[in-house]
């Protein structure tokens, strides 16, 4: 999302946020005045500046994300813990001065990262190699044990503004780069061998023509042979399994006919070659394997691509904690305590922990001192942090805000909340009913057809008609498999989906379950949830009602130079309004209430209505009764309240757009939110939805499309925030925002990456498009299979034919289904597209 | 057209030869990712640590 500058707003340089108070942080880089928002984005940048890497800024597509504020910290050493080292560090092979891991990076948002992270940790003394991959976030780093430690270069990674945790793979992961690898391998082969082949192929063919002496001839059907040989032993593997696990199962697949025709055609060209009589069709058994191939390949990355984040909600947590070595009786004393870094899986239910401002908190506990705010983004999808303090639960995933925390673990392991989500994810995943497609059935019924017809085509020739032509049985059986190849059939929807779903990423769209594009035909009701999907999950100022004499600009001057000094979202509401001429003095935060401070030598308060209102009056009872429903703060002095603020969280630009939209094509509209506070129903009845559910646990909104379902409806739900999870796994159509957690991005069939509402629109109407691709393909395969076989099996395509009619129909396939992410389309997608962009470039 | 005795086999050990490196550049992860590395030849090479310089003016810790 482009940044909007207005006039006078001043924005950090390294994270593009803008700068609330003028001149507090800056930094002369390259001869330059530069503005930062915080100390961390400048160390950051500066480092960046001084190792001559600053053309980073340069490069990179989008802004940094903001730093974390713990640049610093002491929590590295443990990275040169040997026995925490034993889980992810491995000594080489060959020389065991040196040892190498892969660290998770996080915070990479562009290839931009991937330059700067190399460059700068290579450049670190002691330090081997260092390879980064975006795409898996993953950095892979070997160095001398004597030159150079683990936590250095760990230390080095966080003064670039990234966090590194040590990398573990799971097994699915392993298997994708296993199964990537194999795919590249047989591609590769049948790429090679197919150049080869098909050189030998025109030589043959214009031996042919011209006339070749036989020796010749054989020698280059002997060496064709030679090469073909791995395409069909190797690279067509895939194709012979899966024929057999169709075969054994009693439902022939696609690939069976491919197995066959290739087995067939190759066996018949061996035989050709030894025998010296007859053609060899080497160069199709090539050319075929390796177009296939490619198609699978194409669709596995694909695949991939959208599973790369990391499918595991542990991995929110942090691999270290600090751990009260002594557990003190006064209670008071425990933040100045005896601590020490540990691994967490040292960590044991009854030992008491120290969570420090913006770190992870790593263990469900209760809190027996200290006080903050404590982001639950990641677990509820709520960005609003919740206030804790002693006696509060606290859930291992969630984010610790600005204060300083001390817990008592009650889980660990497997006992964590967390990992109870997890199970009821993965429960909801196996709920999910498998819609058996089409067109398996159908190639099932087709392959078996097909069969029969060359099977019938081989004994009619070779004992009905007899004589001459029982010669020419088996060739002729070989042109009605080659012909009919169902080649076309079996491209025809993947090479649509993949042409429609590389259209989409352009959009920002990515779909993850191919089956969305069937089932979204079938949608009767779109779900919405709020906070994060239809409202950009940011706060902002509904109305002023000052209650003194002063005026409401005045009042929002006064309380944005209050809340500059606070990082809460709430003061994020202010910060487009510059304090002119407000001078604030003697802060004070009271962390979950608001915050005071001096402004020309009157003291005001600003936050909860019983906090500020403790100012002017301290008998509690009597605190200021907020104007109306929904989100208020008050501002008071000690003369009494000032005025008060309404807050909301804004609704998205394209929000009502895609609603009505919806509604404009008769699709039911809900909305359901785990919010109670009132907005939800405000906010279904401004966009005049049909309906509206608010409060709603995972649980309720779980049953609330049961019963939606029961009913008869196909259900599309557009979600944020892991709570949603086992909604989405349910809904008939799941789609996720891009701020979405990273979980929530795994499981849902489509992504928004952009963020842009709409984009479902261009989902809803390619998705059209590529229905009617699809059937135009399957409509052309079948009519190019109905015309040929017949002609295949009189005798009047030959073999050499029947390949080059096979080649022509599957390109005519996929040159069709290429028009889905070309520039085919209707007006009335283009329209979408424009109005699209305008809403990214605005 | 006896050279082709030889020159056919020579082309097949060119080809063998082009698999096995293909096969070696699969393995050490060459493949895995193709995004970073296309834009990477847009990024400067030579990078010389503190050319440039920056001032701090709160502190210089460095």
């Amino acid at each position: 999302m482009l940044q909007k500058t207005v006039a006078d707003e001043v924005v950090c340089f390294h994270c593009g946020l803008p700068v609330a108070s003028g001149e507090r942080f800056c930094a002369e880089l390259n001869g330059v005045q530069n503005h930062f928002c915080c100390p961390a984005c400048r160390a950051v940048a500066t480092t960046i500046v001084d190792c001559g890497l600053s053309s980073f800024y340069q490069f990179q597509t989008q802004s940094m994300r903001a730093v974390n504020q713990n640049v610093h910290d002491d929590t590295f050493s443990l990275f040169d813990d040997l026995e925490f080292q034993t889980r992810f560090v491995s000594v080489d092979d060959d020389d065991s001065r040196y040892v190498s891991c892969d660290l998770l990076i996080e915070g990479m948002h562009c290839t931009a990262c991937v330059w700067l992270l190399e460059k700068y940790i290579d450049a670190l003394p002691g330090v081997e190699t260092v390879n980064v991959s975006f795409n898996e976030q993953r950095a892979a780093i070997k160095w001398k044990t004597e030159t150079v430690c683990l936590s250095v270069i760990v230390a080095a990674i966080n003064r670039l503004g990234y966090t590194a945790e040590p990398f573990t793979t799971d097994l699915l992961q392993d298997s994708r780069i296993r199964e990537n690898h194999l795919a590249l391998r047989r591609l590769g082969v049948a790429g090679i061998a197919m150049m080869q082949v098909g050189m030998f192929a025109i030589a043959l063919h214009a031996g042919a023509l011209q006339g070749i002496e036989v020796e010749y001839r054989d020698f280059i059907r002997w060496i064709s042979l030679l090469v073909a040989a791995p395409v069909v032993l190797y690279s067509a593997q895939p194709f012979f399994i899966g024929a057999w696990r169709g075969a054994v199962l009693k439902k022939p697949g696609m690939d069976l006919p491919v197995a066959i025709a290739i087995g067939l055609a190759f066996s018949a060209s061996c035989r050709a070659t030894v025998s010296g009589e007859g053609d060899v069709y080497f160069d199709s058994v090539t050319m075929f394997t390796f177009l296939l191939l490619l198609g699978r390949y194409l669709e596995m990355r694909a695949r991939h691509y959208s599973g790369r984040i990391s499918s595991n909600l542990s991995s929110l947590l942090p691999s270290t904690a600090i751990r009260f070595t002594s557990l003190s009786a006064n209670a008071a004393m425990e933040q100045h305590g005896e601590t020490q870094a540990i691994p967490v899986y040292q960590i044991a239910v009854g030992d008491r922990v120290l969570v420090k401002s913006g770190q992870v908190i790593p263990v469900d506990g209760t809190i027996v001192s200290g006080e903050s705010s404590v982001n639950e983004a990641q677990l509820t999808g709520e960005f609003m942090p919740k206030f804790k303090a002693v006696g509060d639960v606290v859930v291992a995933g969630t984010v610790n805000g600005d204060g300083v925390l001390t817990i008592d673990v009650s889980a660990v392991g497997k006992n964590l909340q967390i990992e109870s989500i997890n199970t009821l994810i993965s429960k909801a995943q196996n709920r999910k009913p498998r819609i058996a497609q089409i067109a398996d059935q159908f190639a099932g019924f087709f392959v078996t057809a097909v069969l029969a017809f060359s099977l019938f085509t081989y004994i009619f020739w070779t004992y009905v008609a007899g004589g001459e032509h029982a010669d020419r049985a088996f060739w002729i059986m070989l042109s009605v498999l080659v012909v009919s190849c169902p080649c076309a059939l079996s491209l025809a929807t993947p090479a649509a989906l993949t042409a429609a779903g590389n259209r989409l990423r352009t959009h920002g769209v990515l779909v993850t379950e191919p089956q969305v594009w069937e089932k979204i035909k079938t949608i009767t009701d779109v779900v919405f949830d709020k906070t994060g999907t239809l409202t950009k999950g940011e706060l902002s100022l509904l109305a002023t009602k000052p209650i003194g004499p002063i005026s409401s600009e005045r009042c929002v001057e006064i309380a944005s130079a209050l809340e500059s000094f606070s990082n809460h979202p709430i003061a994020s509401v202010f910060s487009s309004v510059k304090g002119a001429g407000v001078d604030v003095k003697n802060v004070t935060i009271c962390t979950g209430e608001g915050l005071q401070g001096t402004v020309n030598d009157e003291l005001y308060r600003i936050g909860r209505s019983d906090y500020a209102s403790r100012l002017y009056d301290h008998n509690v009872a009597v605190s200021a009764i907020a104007p109306g429903l929904g989100q208020w703060i008050l501002m008071s002095n000690s003369k009494g309240p000032v005025c008060w603020f309404q807050l909301q969280d804004s609704l998205r630009d394209d929000a009502q757009e895609l609603v009505s939209m919806l509604q404009g094509r008769n699709y039911k509209t809900h909305l359901v939110s785990g919010d109670s506070s009132g907005e939800a129903q405000l906010l279904s009845e401004k966009l005049e939805m049909d309906n509206c559910v608010a409060g709603a646990s995972p649980q309720e909104k779980v049953d609330y499309f049961r019963a939606l379902q029961s009913e008869g409806a196909k259900v599309m739900i557009l979600g944020d925030g892991i709570n949603d999870i086992p909604v989405l796994a349910e809904a008939d159509v799941s789609i996720a925002m891009s701020n979405a957690s990273s979980l929530a991005k795994t499981h849902a069939d489509c992504i928004l990456l952009s963020g842009n509402l709409t984009s479902v629109a261009i989902l809803m109407q390619l998705a059209k498009s590529t229905r009617k691709i699809i059937k135009q393909n399957i409509a052309w395969a079948v009519a190019y299979n109905l015309l040929v076989i017949p002609l295949a099996m009189l005798g009047l395509i030959p073999p050499y034919i029947a390949a080059v009619g096979m080649s022509l129909s599957s390109l005519v396939v996929i040159l069709n289904a290429l028009r889905l992410q070309g520039f085919g389309n209707t007006d009335q997608s283009s329209a979408m597209q424009s109005s699209v962009l305008q809403g990214q470039l605005s | 057209m006896n050279s082709i005795y030889i020159l056919i086999p020579i082309a097949l050990i060119f080809t063998a030869i082009a698999i096995r490196a293909f096969f070696w550049a699969v393995d050490n992860n060459q493949y895995d990712d193709l995004d970073a590395a296309g834009q990477s030849i847009l990024f400067d090479d030579e990078v010389v640590p503190g050319t440039t310089s920056a001032k701090t003016p709160e502190d210089s810790s460095d």
